[in-house]
């Protein structure tokens, strides 16, 4: 009797800290890019993933098992995807850039909507303390953003 | 959770990265706001253009609504970058249906349906505020747009229209134009401060100049355009009708109703000398909607020009009065209720002359509302709406 045919498994490498993750092909080829470069053929069983740590790599792993199972409801996948999201500013920024490399739409879409959410409240000085922006707008620039910024809040406590 | 790097949590007390200038912070409650890692925040100076843009994406489509759309306003406001990328996102009223940023008052409305508004009036200060409809009923909170205020004077009538409501001087940054009236409140001009299109005649600024048969006065800040002429007369019936309405819209062309017609539309306040007296208007041409602006269709003088009339009102003839469906819009019946749609001046009306593209009607005391659609802006619709404030034809 045959058994049946082993699941063909990937190996992703962090080039950050070396860490190693092994995961089915279908459950990684959720990424473009990675599909992009098996269908290539050009590259070997390990695939180095360039500035990606090995923490946001498990997170990315997660996100590709959950949506890879065929089974999962609706609700299963919005808590996992809450539960992925659910972390600092810092590890969301990391998590919206490999999104935006390992080309995961849906993955990109999460993360830059949390993000979103956090900062969508805050005043802009505060923004721009959290992107390390410098204000760079000429007073004449600075008095219209002011006079637009009194518009839109005007009349609301 | 401590973060990736493996160092501890740390209070919000970041070093900044070059060209700022340190300043002091509290410490945030928001726990996931506390978790920034002040040395990795460095590697987040240069955010990726387009990841700024998923982000500011996703912001602008989920404050879709008042209060909350402020937010798209606040990202708007924390940089070059991010106003440019906000802006792009951003789409018009007319492909939207939505109004965002102050020069959407500015912007021809949608153009499949009416954006619904309310006015109210406030006899004792003479001033009127225009707000943006948050719900279905007929006046709400309302997003505040636009104000207005009366000033009389010996010929005649200003109503200037501000962006806010606080600061209703001529001079002042916030005017964005005015109604004027005629001595009898027959006739009305309303003045753009910004130039409407392409070659549109200046007014130069501290100069007398004529306009129609009014002199107007040299204090008038430089930019003052006309773009519309409204005038009332009273019907066949005299009084006891209801009064007929002729607009003229100078910087609106009648093609613009037509399949496959546009409206000019602007895309930005100039921005005005901070230390002096507004200077003349320029834009700083941006965006791609730029060219459909600067070339679009201008308009010769009274030729061409999109016109508008009232709808005439039916006699309903066991109620005893003149009936007008404003779809529950309007509850009071008044003689300065009106519907105005576009006028088929070359004698072929089609089906673009039926939609109803600005409709006003009291709804209480000092309330009235104020529907209007493309091709027309708020400033444009709330202006003529004024006009029916002051108008004394046919006033029972």
């Amino acid at each position: 009797m045959a058994s049946a045919p082993a699941k063909k498994t990937l190996t992703l490498k962090s080039m950050i800290d070396k860490k190693e993750f092994v995961v089915d092909e279908h459950v990684a080829l959720q990424s473009v890019t990675i599909k992009n470069m098996v269908d290539s053929e050009c590259t070997g069983e390990v695939i180095p993933v360039p500035n990606i740590s090995g923490e946001i790599l498990a997170l990315v792993i997660a996100y590709c098992k959950i949506h890879a199972n065929q089974a999962a409801s609706e609700d299963d996948l919005k808590k996992a995807d809450d539960g992925i999201v659910n972390k600092g500013l810092n590890t969301l920024f990391n998590l919206l850039s490999a999104a935006n490399f390992l080309d995961i739409k849906g993955l990109l879409d999460i993360s830059s909507q949390k993000i979103a959410d956090l900062i969508k409240d805050l005043p802009h000085q505060k923004v721009r303390e959290i992107f390390n922006i410098v204000n760079d707008y000429t007073r004449e620039e600075e008095a219209a953003v002011r006079s637009d910024h009194a518009w839109a809040f005007e009349g609301f406590p | 959770m401590s973060d990736s790097s493996g160092v501890s949590r740390r209070s919000f007390d970041m070093k900044l990265g070059y060209g700022l200038k340190s300043r002091s912070h509290r410490v945030v409650q928001d726990s996931s706001v506390a978790e920034i890692d002040g040395l990795k925040q460095s590697c987040w100076a240069n955010m990726p253009q387009e990841l700024v843009r998923e982000v500011l994406m996703k912001i602008e489509a989920s404050e879709s609504s008042w209060p909350l759309r402020r937010s798209v306003v606040t990202c708007a406001g924390v940089c070059r970058s991010w106003r440019e990328i906000m802006k792009e996102v951003v789409r018009t009223p007319e492909a939207s249906g939505k109004l965002t940023f102050p020069i959407s008052v500015k912007q021809p409305g949608p153009r499949e349906s009416l954006l619904q508004c309310f006015i109210r009036r406030n006899r004792s200060t003479q001033t009127y505020h225009l707000y943006l409809n948050l719900t279905q009923a007929l006046a709400d909170d309302g997003k505040f747009l636009l104000a207005a205020r009366k000033f009389r004077r010996p010929t005649c009538t200003d109503y200037n229209i501000s962006l806010h409501a606080a600061d209703m001087s001529k001079g002042s940054s916030t005017y964005i134009g005015k109604l004027r009236s005629n001595f009898l409140g027959t006739k009305f001009i309303i003045y753009d401060g910004l130039p409407p299109h392409d070659g549109a005649k200046i007014m130069k600024s501290r100069s007398t100049r004529l306009v129609g048969s009014k002199q107007v006065s040299p204090r008038i800040p430089a930019g003052n355009y006309p773009v519309a002429h409204i005038s009332y007369e009273l019907n066949v019936l005299g009084s006891r009708g209801p009064r007929r309405m002729h607009c003229v819209m100078d910087a609106i062309p009648s093609s613009s109703i037509e399949p496959g017609g546009v409206a000019p539309t602007q895309t930005e306040f100039p921005l005005s000398n901070v230390d002096s007296f507004p200077s003349l208007p320029f834009f700083r041409s941006k965006s791609s909607r730029m060219e459909n602006f600067l070339s679009g269709p201008s308009v010769d003088q009274r030729h061409g020009a999109l016109v508008l009339k009232n709808k005439a009102p039916r006699w309903h003839e066991q109620l005893q009065c003149w009936c007008l469906n404003f779809h529950g819009r309007v509850t009071v019946a008044s003689v300065k209720n009106f519907q105005l749609v576009a006028s088929a001046e070359n004698g072929q009306a089609g089906p673009e002359h039926e939609k109803v593209i600005l409709q006003f009607g009291k709804v209480g005391k000092d309330v009235f509302t104020m529907d209007y659609r493309y091709p027309l802006s708020t400033f444009q619709a709330f202006a003529i709406c004024l006009s029916s404030f002051d108008t004394k034809i046919a006033c029972e």
